[in-house]
């Protein structure tokens, strides 16, 4: 068999820069690790008040005791969200360029929100999206690419080209740093998908009244993510 | 500190309140504009010749880049890092309070200062691929780029879609139950994390993470001394192929373990037609 040589010119070089780019980034990123950074979040308590109810496409993000290992606001995008109540969460990326083939551009200039990471999507517990909150929505546009994306890595073939030119390079070599990046990534998105019934929970108060805290069982999270009987989610659509 | 000068903690708690630092007091700015000044000139000395030279930013604008850098849309909603920052404090007081507000304030500076770093330093050289990727132990761009793993025809994608089969199948045979355990929970997108899955997995977490790794990269090894003397490219292609073959094979096998039913039906009913993930990516 003879596969064809892909180490194309022209459209391929805009890829070709971003992994430079994004090489550059990890080893400014590694540099400034050891950089003290104070105790991890409190688990279990909080006074946070999380007034809105999740929907797909909602950009939200997460409670730092979700995820203490993130070391940064870990913001994610619903994709999707299953009969069990748990909602299919991408996370975004902390660098400005895409990784990896299942790393994608999105076009926007804030810098929570450049690149989404499709390839580390993960069933996310109702409980833990309500306790986060949303910092905006994507566009059905963006969604929509974000699934595209999404497919063609479960596939392992490239998406369109208009939507591959904003994803990153494949990972060839067993020592490409790139390899430690999503072995981290991946720990971070299990923990922050882990079911949170070790932790205590929290319930905001009433609007302007955050503070108390409850201790409730997972059930009882489970419904508080349920839309009343015949009312529409977030995203107008019944489950 | 003089009876009249705020303390950093009610410092940064009034710059929470008052959502920008335009509205606090002059002291309470002066204290936060100093802890953004020094924590950024520290990291910019720590990077040495990764900063390239690039000066510490004035204390001014380092607050300024550390209140903009996370800022989603102008709205209170586009400012929920805030929320972050200050959740982390959690029923701490005091000392551990401050702490836990100022580490998650470095952290985010850390963030600023990459992105500092990114903006001015000279964009990467990539007219040669050459040249030694920092961070590596003298890897080059040129090693890391795909060396080509299209097939040409149908007939070689076939042909490689059915060598995947044979490595998956063979592989699969030999997997022990942690192992298929770990593989169906990746195929269904969700967590190696948690005590329903070390239950299923009979293994702690870090154990499964460690053995799914491992029998990848097994895999991966197998592939690659197998078809070594392929075109370059190949292994790659087929061993990506075979970890979706695999991850098919895990979830077909999951279907019919009494064990992981809970598993199965947490992912049920998904408007996206339901996890068929395959890791995409193999080093060979």
């Amino acid at each position: 068999m003879k596969p064809s040589s892909s180490r194309r010119g022209g459209p391929a070089d805009a890829r070709v820069r971003r992994l430079a780019e994004w090489l550059r980034e990890w080893a400014v990123d590694r540099a400034l690790r050891d950089e003290p950074a104070g105790p991890s979040p409190a688990a279990g308590e909080s006074s946070a008040c999380y007034d809105d109810v999740p929907g797909t496409g909602d950009i939200r993000v997460l409670h730092p005791a979700s995820a203490p290992s993130a070391e940064r606001p870990l913001h994610v995008a619903l994709l999707d969200r299953a009969a069990s109540g748990a909602w299919l969460a991408a996370p975004f990326s902390r660098f400005a360029n895409p990784a990896t083939p299942g790393e994608w551009l999105t076009g926007r200039r804030a810098a929570a929100l450049r690149v989404l990471c499709p390839w580390n999507v993960r069933w996310m517990p109702s409980a833990t999206v309500l306790r986060s909150w949303r910092t905006g929505r994507l566009t059905p546009r963006e969604r929509d690419g974000a699934l595209r994306v999404l497919e063609a890595w479960r596939r392992g073939t490239p998406p369109e080209p208009a939507i591959e030119a904003r994803t990153g390079l494949p990972v060839i070599h067993p020592d490409d740093p790139r390899r430690v990046y999503e072995d981290e990534e991946s720990r971070v998105m299990d923990e922050a998908a882990a079911e949170p019934d070790d932790r205590p929970q929290v319930l905001p108060g009433p609007a302007g009244r955050g503070g108390r805290v409850y201790e409730v069982p997972d059930a009882s999270w489970l419904k508080a993510a349920e839309p009343e009987k015949g009312k529409p989610d977030g995203d107008g659509r019944i489950p | 500190m003089t009876a009249a000068e705020p303390s950093a903690e009610s410092a940064w708690r009034q710059w929470h309140a008052r959502c920008a630092l335009t509205l606090c007091d002059a002291d309470s700015a002066a204290l936060l504009r100093g802890f953004a000044g020094r924590r950024a000139s520290s990291m910019v000395r720590r990077l040495g010749r990764l900063a390239e030279d690039i000066p510490a930013p004035e204390p001014r604008d380092a607050w300024h880049l550390f209140e903009t850098h996370l800022v989603t849309a102008r709205t209170r909603e586009g400012k929920r890092y805030k929320d972050w920052l200050f959740a982390r404090v959690g029923a701490r007081s005091g000392a551990e309070a401050l702490d836990a507000i100022q580490g998650g304030a470095t952290l985010i500076l850390r963030d600023v200062v990459r992105e500092m770093i990114r903006h001015e330093a000279r964009p990467p050289d990539t007219s040669s691929l050459a040249a030694p990727v920092p961070g590596t132990n003298g890897l080059t761009l040129a090693d890391l780029l795909p060396g080509g793993t299209s097939p040409s025809d149908e007939a070689e994608d076939r042909d490689l879609e059915a060598l995947a089969r044979r490595a998956a199948d063979s592989r699969f045979a030999a997997a022990d139950r942690r192992v298929r355990v770990g593989l169906c929970l990746r195929a269904l997108d969700l967590p190696l994390d948690g005590r329903a899955t070390e239950r299923a997995a009979g293994c702690s977490k870090s154990t499964l993470h460690a053995a799914v790794r491992d029998f990848i990269a097994g895999l991966a090894a197998g592939v690659r001394q197998t078809y070594a003397l392929e075109a370059p490219g190949t292994a790659h292609a087929i061993a990506i192929r075979a970890v979706r073959e695999l991850q098919d094979l895990a979830r077909e096998w999951g279907r019919s373990e009494k064990s992981l039913a809970r598993f199965f039906h947490k992912v049920e009913g998904a408007q996206s037609g339901g996890p068929v993930r395959s890791p995409g990516e193999v080093a060979t």
